[in-house]
């Protein structure tokens, strides 16, 4: 189901360019034969002055979400390479699949749980941790809402109720 | 006048002229005031539970200078380097030495107040760095070489059109007004410059001392890019913004995003400790921590400024404020614009660029809705003195002040004093010599005083309890009737009344900045009031702004037992009746088949929302509604009676959207409770405003 459902939102934004990040090993090849007709790249696997470039030129960013908070919709970004955030973020559209079971309640459940993350990971060993809640968005004209200013316009979120998450 | 009020009032009428410009900006205030309430109502947040704590939290953030050593050391544990910046200069030289090493022309930032405090595009511009804004809102405002005129809608003040005009000009290529076309124009504008940028600055919401962290919070995703595309990021931070732990900072993510747009949280709130590799590569990646003194130690020593260090930057001050409706944050502001920019700007700017302070009319919205129950209108009174000490006081603040002087000789000669304020030839002479605008029709006096009146009726022993009443000025000496409706109405439900031999309330040496005046003025009344209590009077008032300074205001220039008992003992007089009321046979004395339209007067909003007086007038058979605003209607005590763009016409232009929904309301009735929103309302509408007290009667009274 899972492929099926990544191969029709890609074709709904009529994606050439899909680059993929951050994403738990095993799910690497789910991705890659759901989008084999278009130009894929695992990020982390290109040599580090190629990423920026790769993250840039790609119309899709397709990566991870350790949790998700319930009561706002937002989701959990453990980042630990920064090639997570540049494929979050370049690409107008964003897909992020998210394991379905891990969520907190909120803000101070999402809080408690990033912050015991940072203080057991160690100095300098500490994740980026970003608490997403939609796609990039601004009211500087007028007070009027409107998306993907510097960020993606479209945010899709795929929930895996058959996967627990690394 | 001085020199600093003269350019205010010079200011002021410019702003008032462009009707347009205020629609807008009045149209973005309200709107952020009720997204701000609908948010807190669905998140089912606990107000004054949740304020409670942001307002623990950030007192020991801004506090303790143990916290900022402690986040300095883990950030440096992290691999990160610190800077602690007494000053901006110190900042932006160690900024530029960083864009030196790397060899950056140019740099990408997202948006930071703290860096527009400290000037540092110029500070970067003065040495052939470029600073880009990135945050749409500031890019425009930098594009137009102009302030930010609002803390969370910097560009507020320009419409689609004008940005669209301004744009195509900078960028050489046709831009059409569409806010989408703008937006496609700029996103493709600024991806050229992201790639390329060698150095991206922000600010910090949070710092967070146990693992060295700093908390971005941004909609647009540019701080999502400033902070993973460059190869150095440097964060610029107030020293009062760090907390302790991760916990703290969950109230204050919260609170920044309900207060400031009404959102549950930013689209995008980025916990960063240090860089991520890209690729698995960590070559050439740095994180610089600057934390910003910038007379932050001094304001955490002072008793009364330490108060705004707990400013957590929402902006919900400025779309409740009055007067910064009319003008906006360039007039309203220096560089921190609003009521919390008076106290911010007289202390880091200097009180030479602080003197918008004059446009604050004391309505003390700004402190009711500030999530962190800052105190922003009394630092305001406080920035007041300083400035008339410095630069002296108008004719017309010094007469105000002596109001109860001039209403007790004004009392004497009452029937002469009427004519004259009546009359064209001794207003215009009045506004001349006194400063009191002619256009403002002025309370007619009583020949006889509340006392005096009291004193020959007699008073009556009641078992239920004891009241003393507080009359205030307009009570005592323009309306006695007022008055002694009131005492009769106590009375009749069983209370032992006096009047105690206090002076008036005193709000106009606060307004107008005389806090030694208005501090003996309250040691004073609190020396009359305090025994009474302690022989079991409550105070009673019909006067909501002597309810304010005694419950709110006496406090905090009496700090201490007695001024807190005599405020926990005072309340507004349908307040304080509502209990007894069961047992009064209420009759209407108006006209009951069409609507009341109510105003509720801005110093009852921190006390009782004029409900009890609603529910008064319901018990009468009146069908009541609140017509409102949100904001203030304008007059605020005296400040309308001013004369000039300083005071009456700021007041009217305040006033209009308070007067066109009464015009709309199709009310038969209007009523407040307050004797000086009933002038305003009376001049701005040209109708009768009445007191509750005038529209009901008893069974077997008159």
């Amino acid at each position: 189901m899972t492929p099926v459902l990544l191969e029709s939102i890609l074709k709904g934004h009529g994606a050439n360019r899909v680059v993929v990040a951050n994403l738990p090993r095993e799910l690497r090849d789910l991705v890659a034969v759901a989008l084999k007709d278009l130009s894929i790249a695992f990020v982390e696997d290109l040599p580090s002055e190629d990423a920026l470039a790769a993250c840039a030129a790609a119309d899709v960013g397709i990566t991870w979400a350790d949790f998700a908070i319930a009561e706002d919709g937002a989701l959990g970004e453990v980042a630990r390479d920064d090639t997570a955030r540049l494929a979050a973020s370049l690409p107008i559209v964003h897909v992020v699949l998210l394991p379905a079971g891990r969520l907190v309640r909120d803000v101070a459940e999402a809080m408690a749980f990033a912050g015991g993350l940072l203080r057991s990971s160690g100095p300098g060993q500490r994740p980026t941790i970003t608490f997403i809640s939609g796609p990039s968005r601004t009211g500087d004209i007028e007070l009027r809402l409107l998306y993907g200013v510097h960020g993606p316009h479209s945010l899709h979120v795929v929930l895996l109720d058959w996967y627990e998450g690394r | 006048m001085p020199k600093g009020r003269q350019r205010l009032a010079a200011d002021v009428r410019r702003s008032i002229e462009e009707p347009e410009r205020i629609g807008k900006l009045w149209e973005a205030m309200e709107r952020g005031r009720a997204n701000r309430a609908a948010t807190i109502e669905q998140a089912g947040l606990d107000l004054p539970a949740f304020r409670d704590r942001v307002r623990s939290i950030k007192e020991t953030a801004a506090q303790d200078p143990s916290i900022a050593e402690a986040f300095a050391d883990a950030v440096r544990a992290n691999g990160g380097r610190v800077l602690f910046a007494a000053t901006g200069q110190e900042a932006v030289r160690y900024l530029l030495d960083v864009c030196r090493a790397q060899g950056a022309e140019f740099l990408v930032k997202s948006k930071s107040l703290t860096s527009e405090e400290i000037e540092m595009n110029q500070g970067l511009a003065a040495e052939g760095i470029r600073a880009i804004e990135t945050d749409l809102g500031e890019l425009l405002c930098q594009v137009a070489g102009e302030k930010p005129s609002h803390l969370v809608f910097p560009a507020i003040h320009m419409t689609s059109d004008r940005i669209a005009k301004m744009l195509t000009e900078e960028y050489g290529e046709p831009i059409a007004s569409e806010p989408s076309s703008i937006l496609s124009a700029v996103r493709a504008k600024l991806r050229p410059l992201f790639l390329a940028a060698k150095v991206g600055v922000t600010g910090a919401n949070i710092g967070v001392a146990e693992t060295g962290s700093i908390v971005v919070e941004t909609n647009e995703g540019n701080g999502r890019l400033v902070t993973s595309v460059p190869r150095v990021h440097v964060a610029l931070i107030g020293l009062e913004k760090i907390v302790r732990h991760w916990e703290d900072a969950a109230d204050l993510v919260r609170g920044h995003a309900i207060s400031a747009t009404g959102q549950r949280m930013t689209v995008y709130v980025s916990l960063i400790s240090h860089r991520q590799p890209v690729a698995g590569d960590p070559a050439g990646r740095e994180f610089h921590v600057i934390i910003l003194d910038n007379g932050r130690t001094r304001m955490r020593a002072d008793p009364i400024f330490r108060d705004a260090l707990n400013c957590i930057r929402c902006g919900a001050c400025m779309n409740v404020c009055p007067t910064y409706g009319v003008t906006g944050g360039h007039v309203f502001g220096h560089i921190y614009p609003g009521p919390i920019g008076i106290p911010w700007t007289a202390n880091v700017h200097g009180l030479e660029e602080a003197s918008f302070a004059h446009l604050c009319v004391s309505c003390g919205l700004c402190h009711e809705i500030c999530p962190v129950d800052i105190d922003i209108p009394f630092m305001i009174a406080k920035v007041k003195e300083q400035d008339v000490e410095a630069h002296g006081q108008p004719t017309a603040e010094r007469f105000f002040m002596a109001s109860e002087a001039f209403a007790k000789v004004a009392c004497l000669m009452a029937p002469l004093a009427n004519g004259l304020f009546r009359r064209g030839p001794a207003r215009i002479l009045m506004e001349w010599t006194l400063g009191v605008d002619r256009r403002r029709t002025l309370p007619p006096f009583a020949r006889r005083t509340l006392r005096s009146r009291v004193r020959a009726r007699g008073t009556k022993v009641g078992r239920v309890g004891k009241v003393a009443f507080f009359p205030d000025l307009y009570a005592e000496y323009n309306n006695p009737d007022l008055g002694l409706k009131a005492i009769e109405i106590l009375e009749r439900l069983g209370y032992s009344v006096l009047i105690p031999d206090v002076r008036w309330s005193g709000m106009p040496y606060v307004s107008y900045g005389r806090l030694g005046k208005a501090s003996a003025l309250a040691e004073f009344n609190l020396r009359i009031l305090g025994p009474l209590v302690d022989q079991g009077y409550d105070i009673v008032s019909t006067e909501p702004t002597a309810v304010y300074m005694l419950r709110k205001v006496y406090p905090k220039l009496r700090e201490g037992e007695l001024a807190t008992k005599v405020g926990t003992h005072a309340f507004g007089f349908f307040e304080f009746i509502e209990r007894g009321l069961a047992g009064l046979p209420l009759r209407p004395s108006r006209d009951v088949a069409g609507v009341v339209g109510f105003h509720i007067p801005c110093h009852d909003r921190a006390l009782t929302s004029g409900a009890p007086a609603m529910r008064f007038l319901e018990r009468a058979s009146y069908r009541v509604r609140a017509v409102e605003t949100g904001t203030c209607c304008g007059i605020a005590g005296t400040f309308g009676m001013k004369s000039g763009w300083l005071g009456y016409d700021l007041s009217m232009a305040v006033g209009e959207k308070l007067f066109e929904q009464f015009r709309q309301s199709e009310c038969n009735l209007i009523a407040t409770e307050s004797s000086v929103c009933t002038l305003q309302l009376r001049d701005g509408l040209g109708r009768a405003i009445l007191h509750p007290l005038d529209m009901v009667r008893f069974e077997g009274a008159g």
